[in-house]
């Protein structure tokens, strides 16, 4: 069949790829419908509920629960905020050895 | 029940502004067995955010003010509020007390009002069923 490939750790086709995008969105608009949208936007019907009273400024955001991982591994996010240049041209670069990587392990990896 | 069924649960969130418990005690009571408010999907919510009515108790004491029209205002459209007990509907025995900013209506907009010192919880479900309907109408417009 065109664009199928196979490989020993199983086959790729993009039609199943879109197939299964396709399904994902659908889930997730599905999930998404579930939710409540009689909320007005620029009112305080959109401020976190804090028992009555203004949420302060500057409180324990969800976000600290991470602080121990983000700690742990500083040094490792300390090299891939290197990575992020904000150049396009670096992020294409990293894309296309990414590819290149992915189709050299595929082709080596050998099909059947 | 005449009223067109909400294409959802109805969700209800409880406010106490000052009540001495009575009334509390009273809508914990409408969902015991007994009585049982889930069986029609009605359920007592932990933020306003997710409610569709608001269930006030108690005369609004001087603190509960702003905390009472901020949680009025977090509600999401449309809303019905409802007042249950003479505390919420008329100050009940602290009327004119230093103390008090009440009645509820004062503050927030009142639809329900339930009479009672406590309300029985037969007083407090017709209530509950009001607002649906009005829930229903305001649906509608």
């Amino acid at each position: 069949m065109t664009g199928l490939l196979v490989t020993s750790s199983g086959y790729w086709h993009p039609l199943a790829w879109l197939a299964v995008m396709a399904l994902a969105v659908i889930l997730a608009l599905i999930i998404r419908s579930f939710g409540n949208n009689r909320f007005r936007k620029g009112t305080d019907q959109q401020v976190p509920f804090y028992s009555g009273n203004r949420a302060p400024e500057g409180r324990i955001k969800s976000s600290n629960l991470y602080w121990g991982f983000f700690t742990a591994m500083e040094k490792y996010f300390r090299w891939l905020r290197r990575l992020h240049t904000g150049i396009v041209n670096d992020y294409v670069y990293w894309f296309v050895l990414v590819m290149v990587i992915m189709l050299a392990a595929v082709m080596l990896g050998g099909g059947p | 029940m005449k009223a067109k069924a909400l294409n959802r649960s109805l969700w209800v969130f409880h406010v106490n502004t000052g009540s001495c418990n009575g009334c509390d005690i009273e809508i914990v009571a409408a969902m015991t067995p007994r009585y049982d408010l889930e069986r029609f999907g009605i359920k007592l919510v932990g933020s306003p955010r997710h409610a569709d009515v608001l269930l006030v108790t108690g005369p609004v004491t001087r603190d509960m003010k702003k905390k009472l029209k901020l949680i009025y205002d977090q509600t999401p459209d449309p809303k019905v509020v409802m007042s249950v007990g003479n505390c919420g509907n008329s100050t009940g025995v602290f009327y004119e007390s230093y103390n008090i900013e009440g009645p509820i209506d004062r503050i927030v907009p009142v639809d329900i009002y339930v009479a009672g010192c406590p309300p029985r919880p037969e007083a407090i479900i017709d209530g509950v069923v009001k607002a649906w309907k009005k829930l229903e109408e305001m649906k509608k417009k």
